[in-house]
């Protein structure tokens, strides 16, 4: 048997954070390997290491046989390693043609006719097509991945490193890729492939590496274990059901979606009308494959975008037309998708975020003035809430980690009595036992009054907590039949607009 | 009445030519990503240099490689505080300015008090465009006018080219792909430093003398030409050239009535600002600055 | 570990520039700071033209520090000022007396304003980086007082494109006038607009959405804030301080407008916002420091010393603030 990767006790730590602690893994030549773990569970950071993007504190790694120490991605290029990261490298500015070659032109003076006879040989031989001389913002998450593959052999890289490729994939799209790894695999090269869909793992890979916080948990061949294995190996211990609803809903609407259009970054239509109705105490999910308008949706229930048609009622007040202060004002509240960029301002304290979003409402503002003593005090209990791990309500919201940053910002969306909670991946980041909680933290907010909406790309997150599930696919909003309304076989197929 | 067109178009490309050379400085640097508002303290700096050396010396090969150094060194600073340092890349730019400004200053009235003689200029071909008019060319605006052109060629044929607008649009999926951006900023800034050199010295083997604060803005006539043109080499120089017209309009016109009014020397002088504003303000089709500008 | 030891080396590189540029001065060092320490605060005649000098960077600083906490970069200060002052002056020669200097006060904060105005809109609606068009519209600034008072506001018998001189009456008057020193009601004025600026930061709703919307736009849109608008507020906001600074300017101590009115202060301001430290209240340390750079270092030009030495130690001690403050820090590096 001969190894393409293998990696011995790597480790490192980011901050406070152990990332990586004694990873080994060990990649068979011309298989797809697969690397599972729940998110944050290191799988990227390992990958990251592989391929020079990031120097490891400890640890050996070799690659065909020899002793490797990259201190560059162009090091790891030049060992024949690849990757596509889960944000793709494709720099929309740029032509196709020059996305394919950069980095790797072949010369000073780059002979664009030669590459593009030689992109056009490669596209071929994978059965793509493109348009070379078109800018790159034009490709489709589809072709972009497409095109990222095709980048992979233009280096003639036989160790590919795909992060997490089928996320914003349609699933024709993705079983196209599982194709052409396959067709690469047969002709010898190697693919390690990190994924969380145990699927993918169970269908097309050959041994399967199991990441949990930061430790190694076991390597095993696909063909000796089974998907309940990997989930509980992943999670560490069996999944625990969480407590169902026990109450009753209430008989008021608190939000109300009719004929919903929203247009898209580049004109699209991105929601095309939209319609729904939450009640008292409900706690809905929206599940789907990223990219179908979930996000177009969550914005514009926000506010932050603009309905082009539609109404919107927040508890019997038409509300379409107004600004995301007024709705925060009658009581929503936003676990927003981006923490970094939409939830938090980094440089300032705890107690400074404590009232983003909250700064206009009592006890954070007496009239126009801050009251700070309560604002402090509110710090406190929010940070509380699902027990945050910080150094000072003074400290900067920057000095926490990612999971602790997330927990202040569901508890904070909580705060004040929530009328309407929109959450965007609200676990994101957060380990098994946090987002039980959060969720727990919804659940209570809607027994008492509230309704949430939860958007989620994770189905079986919305399965475990949510009362009811919608699917959105392309822009449309569609709800499974009363009797497969929990069903993920059914909602699956709603997802991926196949009747 | 093409005798007035021929001196017009003649006027423009000289007046146009350190304006061009500034706006290719800016290019090379905004290119890569690193926002470049210290154009003017790079100038002023080649030409300060370039007018000390040069009197020391008498030779306008050994000036002209002092101006170039000493822009090329000003820009490297540039590198390290932006790139090593990472301050903030418009405090930077002004701190240059300021510094350049003070320097220059200092040496004016330290070593360039009272009459030094003349200055060492480069040979310059004599062009009788009409029958009173004589058009000095010199190399340096051939240059300023032939740039752009080959700044074009290299961004769209060359691998240096390709890396150059790569960085400058996302230095994080670069590096990935195993280009490195600081490599790439610290050419790019050297580049900078290069032309800003030259502009320098067009201004003083123009005019045979320097004076403090000689640039006059021109740095920033530069970049509005640079971001009038979208970023791109060719469409700067023609919007160079636009600004260029502008001030020789300026010194024709002067004292001449348009329409029943004279119109002011200032009103031409600020044309090329205005367009810019009204450029940046959306007004003249969007003008798309690289997306990775003033990144770290 | 690693910054500490390159900060150390700038520090010390700066340091070199210096005392190398003051060696080719061929003054000796010592003697050096000691004239200008007794230029700018040896007495009480000095200390007077401090404070005037530190006045107009007091409040401009004020102005610049405001943009940036809402994320802007005020480069065009000093076209508000010349505006401002201009604007001022024009009015308080038109109507003389008290209420005319109220007017003038008034007008110059318009224009300030209105000129920073462009500014603010460009970058919220557009997208255009505001340190460009600023830097634009100073150029405009400088050409179109420039033609003014060549023109329509020059003086009578001037030879120079300035002004007519304000009658007394139409003065800011001054809190202390002795026959050696005088302080002007302005720089209490400038004082108390650093207060309030303070206060109103740190105090109330709109001050904390300010700095979310210059902190972090995106979240701030998300926890209701219109980020656009604020940024064109912010812009405004400071542009009339800008304005504001050069009424004072010419009502309190050059009595007339005339060409190229700034020698710098944008840039100058912004060294005092960045010395500050995000302190509202450092900036009157700071500006007091400026102000001696500037009265010390005219002194100290008459022993042979040229004034471009001042503008060197400004470059360079920005240079350093903003290595230790405005750096940019990212996750991966």
């Amino acid at each position: 048997m001969s190894w393409a990767v293998r990696m011995d006790g790597v480790s490192k730590r980011f901050g406070d954070v152990q990332a990586l602690d004694a990873v080994d893994l060990h990649v068979e030549t011309g298989t797809i390997h697969a690397v599972v773990g729940e998110n944050g569970a290191g799988k990227t950071t390992l990958m990251r290491a592989l391929y020079g993007a990031m120097s490891a504190d400890a640890g050996t790694i070799e690659v065909e046989g020899k002793s490797v120490r990259f201190h560059r991605s162009a090091e790891a290029i030049a060992a024949g390693i690849g990757m596509v990261s889960q944000h793709y490298g494709i720099i929309p500015e740029l032509t196709c043609l020059q996305n394919l070659i950069l980095g790797a032109e072949g010369g000073v003076v780059i002979d664009l006719r030669a590459a593009e006879e030689r992109a056009e040989t490669l596209a071929r031989k994978m059965g793509f097509s493109f348009d070379w001389r078109r800018d790159a913002a034009t490709l489709s998450p589809g072709a972009a991945q497409k095109l990222e593959i095709l980048k992979l052999l233009w280096r003639n890289a036989r160790i590919m490193i795909l992060d997490e490729p089928t996320a914003m994939l349609s699933p024709a799209d993705g079983e196209a890729l599982f194709g052409s790894l396959g067709q690469l695999v047969n002709e010898g090269a190697t693919v390690i492939l990190v994924t969380h869909r145990l699927p993918e793992v169970m269908d097309y890979c050959r041994r399967v590496t199991v990441l949990r916080a930061g430790k190694r948990v076991d390597e095993k061949e696909v063909g000796e274990t089974t998907s309940p294995e990997l989930a509980r190996m992943i999670v560490g211990g069996d999944v625990v059901l969480p407590a169902q609803r026990s109450y009753e809903l209430g008989s008021r609407v608190v939000l109300a979606a009719r004929d919903l259009v929203v247009s898209g970054a580049r004109g699209e239509q991105a929601l095309k009308s939209v319609g729904f109705s939450l009640r008292e105490g409900e706690l809905v999910g929206i599940a789907g494959v990223d990219g179908s308008g979930q996000r177009e949706l969550f914005h514009a229930l926000v506010g932050v975008t603009r309905l082009s048609s539609g109404s919107l009622e927040l508890h019997g007040v038409d509300v379409s037309g107004t600004t995301p202060a007024d709705r925060l004002q009658r009581g929503l509240r936003v676990i927003p998708e981006d923490r970094h960029s939409e939830a938090v301002v980094e440089d300032w304290t705890l107690e400074q975020n404590a009232a983003l979003g909250l700064q206009r409402l009592a006890p954070f503002a007496r009239g126009a003035i801050v009251d700070s003593a309560a604002r402090r005090a509110e710090a406190g209990t929010i940070a509380a809430k699902f027990s945050t791990k910080h150094g000072g309500l003074s400290h900067p919201m920057g000095s926490l980690s990612g999971g602790n940053q997330q927990r202040f910002v569901a508890a904070r969306a909580m705060e004040l009595s929530p009328k309407f909670i929109l959450a965007f991946q609200p676990a994101r980041g957060l380990d098994l036992n946090a987002t039980e909680h959060v969720y727990a933290g919804l659940r209570e907010a809607c027994k008492n009054g509230a309704a949430a909406l939860v958007v989620s790309f994770d189905l079986d997150e919305l399965l475990e907590h949510c009362d009811r599930i919608v699917v959105m696919n392309r822009g449309v909003l569609s709800e499974p039949a009363p009797d497969k309304a929990m069903d993920r076989e059914a909602i699956g197929r709603l997802m991926v607009g196949a009747v | 009445m093409i005798s007035t067109i021929l001196v017009l178009l003649a006027e423009s490309i000289m007046r146009a030519s350190p304006y061009a050379l500034a706006a290719m400085g800016g290019w090379s640097s905004e290119r890569s990503g690193v926002m470049n508002i210290a154009l003017e303290g790079k100038m002023l700096t080649g030409a300060c240099v370039y007018a000390l050396v040069g009197f020391a010396s008498h030779s306008a090969v050994i000036a002209l490689l002092a101006a170039i150094g000493a822009s090329t060194a000003l820009s490297l600073v540039h590198y390290l505080i932006t790139q090593v340092y990472k301050v903030d890349q418009i405090i930077s730019g002004m701190a240059i300015n300021v510094l350049a400004a003070g320097g220059t200053g200092f040496i004016v009235v330290k070593y360039m008090q009272g009459d030094g003689g003349t200055l060492p200029v480069a040979p310059t071909w004599a062009i009788h465009l009409t029958k009173d008019y004589i058009f000095h060319l010199s190399p340096y605006v051939v240059l300023a006018m032939v740039l752009p052109f080959g700044l074009a060629w290299y961004a769209r044929r060359t691998r240096g080219g390709l890396r150059l607008t790569a960085v400058g649009n996302d230095p994080d999926k670069a590096r990935l792909i195993g280009v490195q951006p600081r490599q790439i900023r610290f050419m790019s800034l050297l580049a900078t430093g290069v032309f800003t050199g030259v502009a320098g010295t067009l201004f003083v083997s123009n005019s045979g003398r320097f004076t403090e604060g000689m640039t006059s803005g021109s740095g920033f006539i530069g970049l509005a030409a640079l971001i009038l043109g979208g970023w791109r080499p060719i469409p700067a120089l023609l919007a160079a050239l636009a600004f260029a017209v502008f001030d020789a309009l300026q010194v024709i016109c002067q004292g001449m009535k348009i329409f029943g009014v004279i119109v002011p020397s200032q009103f031409w002088q600020s044309l090329p600002y205005v367009v810019t504003v009204i450029a940046l303000a959306g007004f003249l089709g969007r003008s798309r600055p690289p997306a990775g500008l003033g990144k770290a | 570990m690693k910054h500490g030891l390159r900060l150390a080396a700038l520090i010390i590189g700066c340091v070199v520039v210096l005392l190398g540029a003051l060696l080719l001065t061929g003054a000796p060092p010592a003697q050096t700071l000691k004239d200008f320490i007794l230029g700018s605060v040896g007495s009480l005649d000095a200390l007077g033209g401090t404070l005037q000098e530190m006045t107009p960077l007091l409040i401009l600083g004020a102005g610049v520090f405001l943009a940036l906490r809402a994320g802007l970069f005020n480069i065009g200060i000093d076209g508000q000022f010349t505006v401002g002052a201009c604007a001022a002056a024009a009015v308080a020669l038109k109507v003389p007396g008290f209420f005319g200097t109220v007017l003038a006060v008034l007008a110059a904060i318009a224009a300030g304003a209105l000129w920073a105005l462009p500014a603010g809109l460009i970058k919220a609606y557009k997208g255009g980086h505001e340190v460009i068009t600023t830097i634009m519209l100073n150029n405009v600034a400088v050409l179109l007082t420039g033609y003014l008072v060549s023109g329509p506001l020059m003086a009578a018998k001037a030879d120079a494109p300035m002004s007519e001189e304000l009658k007394p009456g139409s003065y800011l008057p001054d809190i202390l006038h002795t026959e050696v020193w005088r302080v002007s009601s302005a720089l209490l004025i400038g004082v108390l607009i650093v207060v309030a600026l303070g206060w109103w930061l740190k105090r109330t709703v709109a001050g904390y959405e300010l700095q979310a919307a210059g902190a972090n736009p995106t979240a701030a849109e998300f926890a209701g804030v219109n980020a656009k608008r604020v940024i064109v507020r912010a812009m405004a906001a400071s542009g009339a301080i800008g304005g504001l600074a050069g009424a004072f300017q010419v009502l309190a101590f050059t009595h007339q407008f005339y060409e190229h009115y700034s020698p710098g202060y944008g840039f100058d301001a912004l060294g005092v916002a960045l010395l500050s430290a995000g302190s509202p209240l450092m900036l009157v340390p700071a500006a007091f420091f400026f102000g001696m750079l500037s009265k010390g270092g005219t002194f100290i030009s008459i022993s042979g010393v040229p004034k471009g030495m001042t503008y060197i130690v400004l470059g360079l001690l920005i240079l350093v603030t903003a290595a230790i403050r405005y750096r940019k820090v990212k996750a991966h590096d």
